[in-house]
């Protein structure tokens, strides 16, 4: 082909990639408007199945009741404040960031030309995602399929054992309201996991499960061992603390921050940075701790109750509360901290502990990674310093949320893609929140550019 | 011997006269060896080793703070001699000695210094103070040995008591001891150099082959050898004559001794595994291969007594022990974390849990599996570990 030549039929792939991209953002958003509309009915309607989802789970996971009807109120508000649609928008708007957008591109192909022509197919045909679960309640499995739904795609899912009723419950409900063409499967076996000419797979989970699952899947010749995985393994966040005073004022979202869901969540604070030393802040941060444990019956009830209005209004099967169990570690877990505490008192570290909660200081050189969900470390330590662990600690860390009266004041780490989050956020993330930094209707969309 | 660095004393700390007088009255036999240094008190014989045990924890409970501090939180006191018979005082993590100073206190006793009743505790000679491997960015573990002759005696009686009195000559495929005086492992194969009474032990070039035609004469001269060296050095070593032209097969008069190492950030490599090549590359009889298995924070040495179960000396009990409890003692053939009691370190602390996860067999020998590496409890994959 000549030079003439080329160039024309790059303006044609373009003008078609044009058309069809814009077709698509208009197909996305109706698909948003659809989603959010359905979901939010699932919250609603008495024969939803959601009611007994939750009594499942209340008795056949390790969540507590408290803490399902939080999340599941967190997740209500988002879709009536619009999220989904939010998020087609910002998808459609904002330019993308290479690592979310472009991966595909870059693996097709090199050149524009091939780059428009390679658009085209996209946004003309479906991609197939296999999505693997991890049971969790910040329910990043729920994003995940909505993420694929709103790309268009075809869902399947390996459901977790531990956690199989919201996440099958919804998917459920929505197949009744014209999904079933998406949603084309979901197991909690991995062996019954339909071999299919997967695009991509996306996988929450650690590093250590990641391999065993991926050689499962290959071996058993459902997957090819060259389809693309996204591997979502980020563990804990950091929570920059800028006085005394913030924590004090904050304490209540600080806490949230750092004990809700028992500390497990990656979006829950394992790291403290603060230029204010743990011993200073000691009698608040025990009192706060103490009346998160002590009233943990009263008050995180009140917590949900004030949350779940939203839920109930519209609903008249209303959300039975459940006595609400405190999260207590099993024996081992106190044992296990029993010596912790004795290993902090003989090595003099300071330390604030409560129940089988604990706060410890470490020097900035030297603190891990943190790996126990009761155990919070505390670095006394500046923003400078910030930065540094935020390398030091690379793809294990989730978000970084500031306590103090203007994130905008905490300098940004500039190598790296977090953005800082306010503390109130930990808990109660948009649902365009980003597990591991990608956004990943971004990363399921690589066509829009 | 190369110069260790002088240790700065920490603020003394005291005990009453009372308590002094106690302690000597209760343990004669740990104040005698302690007052009068003769035979190190770990390898006294008119004590069972429970004895010794229990003497040394109310010693170490009076004068550690450290290891004071950490038995009083657990629930142990000075009193509870008896009950050491009965369960196995706390086990400090060998992380303290990298959080804290972990020794036995230059203590007063009223207003007079201990060393003063105690002269095995008077810093006379040239105290030794060893680190763990790493860069000086890295916390690394501190153990200070503030006289060498109960380290000096248990090296020799470890290495006595599994290779027998007769004279051994080693080679070192390490670094030196002179250029390195913060590592505890090569302190000790300067020691058994020292013993060496051929005077033919020396440290081997890293960049250079194996001089077999001296491991030859040495062997037709009647002398042992055994070779030092750690895991991947052993494997460089092998591919380095293989490059060379110059095959290996390791008369069975030499030894190899393998010192661990088994993981840099490049390269790991499973003890099974290892041995194997060892075995090939050095066309050698799987007799000939040993391991040591020590610490910094340790000064006894455990070694292979047979294929990959190693052995500890009579003065040191190995246990594992449950992760989430670590005062429960597993069953035999059960994983879990090492638990170590060396009566020799009777400067720091006998009682001491490892990083590392091992499994004993019903005789107490024990193999190392590895590192214990705390599961982690936090993030998406929390209930994902166990999931089909």
């Amino acid at each position: 082909m000549d030079k003439l030549a080329r160039s024309k039929s790059h303006q044609s792939s373009s003008k078609e990639a044009y058309e069809l991209g814009k077709n698509w953002s208009k197909q996305a958003k109706e698909r948003a408007f659809l989603l959010q509309e359905h979901l939010i009915k699932w919250f609603d309607d008495e024969q939803s199945g959601m009611q007994e989802a939750i009594q499942q789970s209340i008795l056949g996971t390790d969540f507590s009741s408290e803490d399902i009807y939080f999340q599941l109120s967190a997740i209500k508000s988002r879709l009536e404040t619009g999220d989904l649609v939010h998020w087609v928008d910002q998808c459609t708007s904002d330019r993308p960031s290479s690592d979310e957008s472009r991966h595909w591109l870059d693996a097709q192909s090199t050149d524009n030309e091939n780059i428009e022509a390679y658009r085209v197919t996209q946004l003309r045909e479906r991609s197939h995602i296999l999505c693997i679960h991890a049971g969790n309640l910040p329910l990043v499995g729920l994003q995940d399929v909505i993420a694929v739904l709103l790309a268009g795609h075809c869902y399947t899912g390996k459901i977790s054992r531990k956690d199989p009723y919201l996440l099958s419950s919804i998917l459920s409900w929505l197949i009744q309201f014209g999904w079933r063409e998406q949603i084309q499967h979901w197991t909690q076996n991995t062996a019954e996991i339909p071999v299919n000419n997967y695009d991509e797979v996306l996988f929450a989970g650690s590093e250590s499960s990641l391999s065993s699952v991926r050689k499962t899947l290959t071996e058993a010749r459902t997957l090819d061992e060259e389809t693309p995985w996204l591997n979502r393994i980020a563990s804990f966040s950091i929570a920059y603390c800028s006085s005394k005073e913030a924590v004090i004022e904050q304490s209540t979202e600080f806490m949230d921050a750092l004990m809700r869901h028992g500390g497990k969540g990656c979006r829950s604070v394992g790291v403290v940075v603060s230029p204010v030393g743990l011993n200073e802040l000691r009698i608040p941060l025990e009192n706060a701790m103490k009346n998160v444990l002590e009233q943990n019956g009263s008050l995180r009830q009140a917590n949900t109750l004030e949350q779940s209005d939203a839920l109930k209004q519209n609903n008249s099967a209303n959300l039975k509360m459940a006595e609400i169990p405190l999260q207590g570690g099993n024996r081992s877990e106190s044992t296990r901290l029993t010596y912790k505490k004795a290993y902090n008192i003989a090595v003099d570290r300071v330390f604030v502990d409560v129940g089988d909660w604990m706060i410890e200081e470490h020097p900035i050189e030297y603190v891990p990674e943190p790996s126990n969900n009761r155990v919070v470390y505390w670095v006394h330590a500046n923003q400078e310093d910030l930065v540094n662990l935020v390398e030091r600690f690379g793809s294990a860390l989730q978000s970084i949320y500031y306590v103090g009266p203007k994130a905008s004041d905490v300098k940004k780490p500039y190598k790296y893609s977090f953005d800082i989050e306010s503390i109130d956020s930990a808990q109660r993330p948009p649902l365009y929140w980003k597990p591991d930094g990608i956004d990943i209707l971004r990363y399921l969309c690589p066509f829009i550019i | 011997m190369g110069t260790n660095s002088r240790l700065n004393m920490n603020e003394p700390f005291s005990i009453s006269s009372q308590t002094f007088e106690h302690f000597k009255q209760r343990m004669p036999e740990l104040h005698v060896s302690l007052a009068e240094p003769v035979t190190p008190f770990f390898l006294n014989s008119t004590l069972n080793f429970d004895e010794k045990l229990a003497h040394i924890f109310v010693f170490q409970y009076l004068l550690n703070p450290v290891y004071q501090k950490y038995c009083t939180a657990l629930g142990w006191s000075a009193d509870d001699y008896y009950r050491c018979f009965d369960e196995l005082p706390p086990l400090l993590p060998v992380q303290a000695f990298k959080d804290a100073a972990v020794w036995t206190h230059d203590a007063l006793v009223g207003d007079t210094e201990i060393s003063t009743y105690l002269t095995h505790l008077k810093a006379d000679a040239q105290p030794l103070e060893f680190l763990s491997s790493g860069t000086s960015a890295m916390q690394r573990s501190r153990h200070r040995v503030l006289n060498p002759t109960f380290y000096d005696a248990s090296i020799r009686a470890a290495w006595q008591a599994r290779f027998g009195r007769d004279n051994w000559i080693i080679w070192a495929y390490t670094p030196g001891y002179s250029e390195n005086p913060q590592s505890s492992l090569l302190y000790m194969i300067d020691r058994l150099m020292e013993w060496d009474h051929t005077q033919e032990s020396r440290y081997l070039s890293l960049e250079e082959c194996l001089p077999l035609q001296q491991l030859n004469k040495l062997v037709g001269d009647g002398h042992r050898v055994m070779l030092f060296g750690a895991a991947f050095g052993w494997l460089d070593l092998i591919e380095r004559h293989e490059r060379e032209n110059e095959p290996l097969s390791l008369p069975r008069e030499v030894s190899i001794m393998e010192t661990g190492g088994m993981k840099t950030f490049r390269r790991a490599i499973s003890r099974v595994d290892l041995f194997e090549r060892l075995v090939q590359g050095f066309n050698c009889a799987p007799e000939q291969l040993h391991t040591e298995y020590g610490m910094t924070e340790c000064l006894s040495q455990a070694y292979t007594s047979k294929g990959l179960w190693l052995e500890s000396p009579d003065w040191m009990k190995i246990v594992v022990v449950d992760p989430d409890q670590p005062n429960k003692v597993l069953e035999s053939g059960q994983e879990g974390q090492i638990g170590i009691v060396d009566l020799a370190n009777i400067y720091s602390c006998s009682f001491m849990l490892t990083g590392d996860r091992g499994v004993q067999d019903e005789e107490g020998r024990f193999q190392v599996l590895g590192r214990w590496e705390p599961t982690s409890l936090r993030g998406c994959n929390f209930l994902m570990e166990q999931d089909g």
